[in-house]
C-alpha cells in the first residue's frame, strides 16, 4: 500500500524539484569578463582585434563594456554576438550568457601600454577584466594628424564627419599634373556604417558638379567611393579615432597660367541618424597657382608635352626587299597627360612611301595620375637599295619634377634591302617569280573626283508625285486588263448581248462596203451591200434570221423587239426597193443610188436610236 | 486583242520614259560662291579647282570649294565624301565623322568610304556601343537592307511591284491549263522578295523621318542629367561620337547612345550636330 503511494507522487516530487532547481538558481548571477587580444605588438599605423566576452550565470547584460582611455592606442568597437546555454547537474538546471564584443585596435602612438580597465556593470556590481599590455613600435607611416581646417557640413550640428579637399601639388606648370582630391574624415562611430555602405556599394555620398569650375582645365574624374579601404587619421585635440575616405580624385591638366580657387563641386552625405539622411558638405577651395612653362631651355622640336615621358622604336623586319614593307613601331610611354601628348616627329623619310600611322593606346586613369602608352605603328615602303636607315627620332617635353625640358632620341634603325625578288629571280620561270598581292594596309583614301558627285541625288523620293505615278502605272495596266478579261468572259457567256453589241459594227462594214462598190460603179454589189447592211443589223440586233421570214413576220418581230410601226414599215419599204432595184434596171441611176445610200444610213441610225424592248 | 496588245506597250512605254524624266537634271542655276574661287565658275569647275586643291595638300581651300557646291545646293554622297575628307586632313575629326554619316546615307557601299569611316572612328575617344550581330538568314536580310540606300530601296522595290504586275498579267491573259509552275514559282518569289523590300523600305522611311542622330562636335562634353549646367553629370562623351538626337528644351539636347539606350542625357546644342 506504502509503496503504491509512493509510486504515485513520485513524478510529481521529481517536477517539483526540477522547477524549483531552475527557479532556485536564477538570482545567483555571476559574471566574468575575459579578454582576448589577437597580438599584443603591434607598429604605428597597424590593427588588431580585441575579443571581450562576458559570461553570465542568468543575467543578461545590455550595456558594452567600458574602455579606458590610452593615448596611443584606441579601441573601436565592431560588432557584438550572444549565446545562451543551459545546464543539469544533479537534478539542478541553470542557465548562462555569453556576450562577444569585438574590437578594432589602432595603434596610432609608439610606447608601452597597460590596459587595466575594461570594467563592465552588472546588476550585482561592475565587474573588470584582468589587465594586459600593448606594446607599440614606431611604424613605416605615422598616423597623420589632420589640421581642424576641415568642412563641415551646411547648417548642421556636430556631426563628427568633415570633408577634406587637397591638392597633390600648390604650386604647378602649365601642362603639369596635378591631383585635386576630395575625402570624407569622419569619427570611429561612423565606422561600421562606412564600411556596411562601401562593401555593399551603397549610395552613401553623391556629387554636385559645380558649373564651369574646371573650365581651364583637361580633366579626368575617378570616383574612389567603393575602392581602398578607410585608413584611421588624428585630429587635433580629438581622443577618438578619425578614419578618411576618398571619395573622388580630379586628375587635372592646367591649360592657362593664373591663380585658381578650385572647388569643383558639392556633396551630400548619407548619415544612419534617426533615419538615413543626406548632409550637404560645400569643400573648402583648393588654391592653385599654374605657372608658365619656361622659355629658357626650350627645345625647338618642343611642341607641349609634359610630364615625364620615354619613347622607344622599333622596325620589322630589318631585311627586306625593294617595295616589301616595314613596320615602324614608335611607343611612348610615361606618366603626365598621354591622351593628349603631341605624336613624335618623324625623321627624313623621304627614302620611303610612308602611310599614315595607326596607334593602340593603354592609359590608365587612376587616384594616382595619368599613366600609360600609346604605340603609333607606320607602314613604310623602302623606295630603292639606299633606304637603308630610319633617323634617329627625338621628342621634347618639359618635365615639372625636374623643371627642365628633355629631349629624348632614339638610336637609329639600320636596314639591309635587297634588290627585289622580281630582278634577282629573272632568271627563273614565269611561275617562280609570281608573288602573293597582300595588302600592306587600309589607308586613308583619296577623295572621289568622278563628275558623278556632282549630280544631286534625292533620297526622299516617296515625297514626288512623280514617284508614286511611276511605282503605281501597273495598276492602271491591270485593271484594264482585268475590265477586258471580265467583259470578255461576260460576253462569251451571253452570245445574243454579243451579237447586239456587233451590230452597229457590222451595219457600219456593210455600209462602207457599199461605198466602195460606189466609187468602183460595181452597182448590183452596192444594192447587195447595202440591203445586207440593213439584214445583219437586224438579225444581230434583235437576234433574228430575216431571210426565211415573212414581210410580217418581220414588221411582227421588230415592233416585238421595240420598233414602231412607221419605222417597221420603212424596213420593210427600203428591202423592197432594194430588191425592185437589183431585177427593175434602176440601179444603172446613179442618182437613184445616192438616194437609196442615204435612205439606208437614215434608216440604220434610227434602228440604232430605238431602245430595245426588254 | 489587238487593240489590248497596243494599249500594253504604251503603258510600258510610259512607264519606262517616266523614271527618266522623273531623274531628269534640275534647273542648273549658276552657282553664287562666297569663297576665294575665280568668280563665274560653274558647277564642275568649282569641283575641279577644288579637287586640285586636294591634291595639292590645300584641304582648307578644297574644303571651301565643296561647301560652296553644298551651299548651292549640290546634294551627293561624293560630295559629302570628299568634305568628310577634307575635315580629317584638317585635323577636324568631328566634322569628318558628321560628313561621313552624311555620305553613307547616299553611299552605303561604297568601299573608299567605309576604310575612311573606319579610319575615323578608329581615332574616337571614346569606345561606341555596337549593336547585337545577326547571322543566318535575319543577317544576310539586314546585310541587304544596309548595303542599299533609301533611294535604291524604293526603285527595287518598285522594280519588283512592276515585275509582279507583269507576272499577274501573264496569269490573268493565259488561260488556266496554260498556267504551270513555272509562273506560279517566280510570283511567289517575287511576292516574297517585294514584301521584304517593302519592309526595308518602309524602315529606311521611318529612320529617315523619324529618327534624328548627331554627331559630338566638342572636344569633350559632359551630359547631364537635366537641361542646364545646374544637373549633374551622369557621363562625358568625347569628339566624333555618334549619338541619337531625341528631344530639344531651349539650347539643350537630349541624346541617347545608340546601342545603349540606358546612357541617356542633356547636352548643350552647340556641342553636337545633327547628321
Amino acid at each position: 500500500m506504502n509503496l503504491t503511494r509512493f509510486q504515485y507522487w513520485l513524478p510529481i516530487w521529481i517536477s517539483i524539484a526540477l522547477l524549483s532547481g531552475v527557479f532556485i538558481s536564477a538570482p545567483s548571477a555571476d559574471v566574468t569578463i575575459q579578454t582576448r587580444l589577437e597580438k599584443n605588438v603591434l607598429r604605428v599605423g597597424e590593427q588588431t582585434q580585441l575579443e571581450v566576452v562576458v559570461t553570465t550565470q542568468g543575467e543578461q547584460i545590455s550595456q558594452k563594456p567600458a574602455f579606458p582611455s590610452i593615448d596611443g592606442v584606441n579601441f573601436v568597437y565592431g560588432s557584438q554576438s550572444t549565446s545562451q546555454q543551459f545546464q543539469f547537474i544533479n537534478g539542478r538546471a541553470s542557465s548562462s550568457y555569453q556576450i562577444t564584443f569585438l574590437y578594432d585596435v589602432f595603434a596610432v602612438k609608439e610606447g608601452k601600454y597597460k590596459v587595466s580597465d575594461i570594467r563592465i556593470a552588472t546588476g550585482a556590481g561592475t565587474v573588470q577584466a584582468d589587465p594586459f599590455e600593448i606594446t607599440v613600435f614606431p611604424g613605416s607611416q605615422p598616423v597623420p594628424t589632420r589640421s581642424p581646417l576641415l568642412s563641415a557640413p551646411q547648417g548642421q550640428g556636430d556631426l563628427n564627419l568633415y570633408l577634406l579637399s587637397d591638392a597633390s601639388k600648390k604650386e604647378v606648370y602649365k601642362g603639369e599634373e596635378v591631383i585635386l582630391s576630395y575625402d570624407a574624415v569622419y569619427n570611429q562611430q561612423w565606422k561600421r556604417w562606412f564600411d556596411r555602405a562601401i562593401i555593399q556599394n551603397g549610395e552613401y555620398a553623391a556629387f554636385q558638379e559645380e558649373k564651369g569650375a574646371l573650365k581651364s582645365f583637361l580633366s579626368e574624374t575617378v570616383d574612389m567611393r567603393f575602392k581602398q579601404d578607410a585608413r584611421p587619421v588624428r585630429i587635433s585635440g580629438e581622443r577618438d579615432l578619425y578614419f578618411q575616405k576618398s571619395l573622388r580624385r580630379y586628375i587635372l591638366f592646367p591649360l592657362t597660367p593664373g591663380d585658381y580657387s578650385l572647388a569643383p563641386m558639392t556633396v551630400e552625405v548619407a548619415l544612419p541618424i534617426q533615419r538615413v539622411s543626406r548632409y550637404p558638405y560645400k569643400p573648402e577651395p583648393v588654391q592653385l597657382k599654374v605657372k608658365p612653362l619656361p622659355e629658357e631651355g626650350r627645345p625647338e622640336i618642343f611642341e607641349g608635352a609634359v610630364g615625364s615621358f620615354t619613347l622607344r622604336a622599333e622596325a620589322a623586319p630589318l631585311e627586306l626587299s625593294e617595295g616589301e614593307t616595314v613596320t615602324l613601331s614608335l611607343t611612348l610611354e610615361g606618366i603626365g597627360n598621354i591622351k593628349n601628348a603631341p605624336k613624335p616627329a618623324l625623321p627624313d623619310l623621304s627614302n620611303f612611301d610612308q602611310f599614315d600611322p595607326t596607334q593602340k593606346e593603354d592609359v590608365n586613369i587612376s587616384e594616382n595620375g595619368m599613366r600609360g602608352r600609346i604605340e603609333y605603328s607606320y607602314v613604310l615602303i623602302p623606295h630603292d637599295i639606299n633606304a637603308n636607315e630610319i633617323g634617329p627620332i627625338q621628342y621634347a617635353f618639359f618635365d615639372p619634377s625636374k623643371k627642365e625640358y628633355v629631349v629624348r632620341q632614339t638610336p637609329p634603325i639600320r636596314l639591309t634591302i635587297l634588290p627585289s625578288t622580281e630582278k634577282r629571280t629573272r632568271t627563273g620561270s614565269a611561275v617562280f617569280n609570281r608573288r602573293l598581292i597582300t595588302r600592306v594596309g587600309d589607308d586613308f583614301r583619296f577623295i572621289a573626283t568622278a563628275p558623278s558627285g556632282l549630280a544631286t541625288i534625292r533620297l526622299p523620293l516617296y515625297c514626288s508625285l512623280k514617284f508614286w505615278v511611276i511605282a503605281l502605272w501597273p495598276i492602271l495596266l491591270l485593271l484594264l486588263i482585268g475590265a477586258w478579261k471580265w467583259r470578255h468572259e461576260f460576253l462569251a457567256a451571253r452570245p445574243t448581248v454579243a451579237k447586239s453589241l456587233k451590230a452597229p459594227k457590222l451595219a457600219r462594214r456593210f455600209l462602207a462596203d457599199a461605198r466602195k462598190a460606189l466609187e468602183r460603179k460595181d452597182m448590183e454589189s452596192v444594192y447587195v451591200k447595202l440591203r445586207k447592211a440593213v439584214t445583219d443589223y437586224i438579225d444581230h440586233r434583235w437576234n433574228l434570221t430575216s431571210a426565211g421570214m415573212t414581210r410580217l413576220e418581220l414588221k411582227h418581230a421588230l415592233q416585238n423587239g421595240g420598233v414602231d410601226e412607221s419605222q417597221a414599215d420603212a424596213v420593210l419599204s427600203v428591202l423592197e426597193e432594194f430588191d425592185g432595184a437589183r431585177f427593175s434596171g434602176a440601179m444603172q441611176n446613179p442618182d437613184r443610188i445616192q438616194e437609196s445610200f442615204s435612205k439606208t444610213e437614215d434608216l440604220l441610225s434610227d434602228l440604232m436610236k430605238v431602245k430595245k424592248a426588254s | 486583242m489587238q487593240r489590248i496588245f497596243h494599249s500594253i506597250a504604251w503603258l510600258a512605254v510610259v512607264g519606262i520614259v517616266f523614271p527618266i524624266w522623273a531623274n531628269s537634271a534640275e534647273n542648273d542655276s549658276p552657282p553664287s560662291l562666297s569663297s576665294d574661287y575665280p568668280a563665274g565658275l560653274s558647277k564642275e569647275e568649282i569641283y575641279k579647282h577644288a579637287n586640285d586643291f586636294y591634291l595639292d595638300n590645300q584641304p582648307e581651300k578644297a574644303l571651301e570649294g565643296y561647301l560652296d557646291l553644298y551651299d548651292i545646293g549640290v546634294r551627293n554622297g561624293h560630295l559629302n565624301y570628299n568634305i568628310g575628307n577634307a575635315y580629317f586632313r584638317l585635323g577636324q575629326l568631328g566634322k569628318s565623322i558628321l560628313w561621313y554619316e552624311r555620305a553613307l546615307q547616299w553611299l552605303p557601299r561604297f568601299h573608299d568610304l567605309r576604310v575612311n569611316y573606319e579610319y575615323a572612328r578608329g581615332l574616337l575617344a571614346d569606345e561606341e556601343f555596337r549593336g547585337p550581330e545577326y547571322g543566318g538568314t535575319l543577317g544576310f536580310l539586314i546585310g541587304v537592307h544596309r548595303k542599299l540606300n533609301l533611294r535604291e530601296s524604293l526603285w527595287t522595290t518598285v522594280f519588283l511591284f512592276w515585275i509582279l504586275s507583269g507576272l499577274f498579267i501573264m496569269r490573268l491573259l493565259l488561260p488556266a491549263a496554260r498556267r504551270g509552275a513555272w509562273l506560279s514559282i517566280p510570283c511567289w518569289i517575287v511576292s516574297i522578295a517585294f514584301i521584304l523590300l517593302c519592309l526595308s523600305s518602309a524602315l529606311r522611311i521611318y529612320q529617315y523621318e523619324y529618327i534624328k542622330e548627331a554627331v559630338v562636335m566638342a572636344s569633350a562634353v559632359e551630359i547631364k542629367t537635366g537641361p542646364g549646367d545646374d544637373f549633374s553629370t551622369s557621363f562625358s562623351l568625347h569628339e566624333g561620337t555618334k549619338v541619337r538626337w531625341v528631344q530639344e528644351q531651349g539650347d539643350w539636347v537630349r541624346i541617347l547612345l545608340p546601342g545603349n539606350a540606358s546612357f541617356t542625357g542633356w547636352m548643350p546644342e552647340s556641342a553636337v550636330e545633327a547628321i
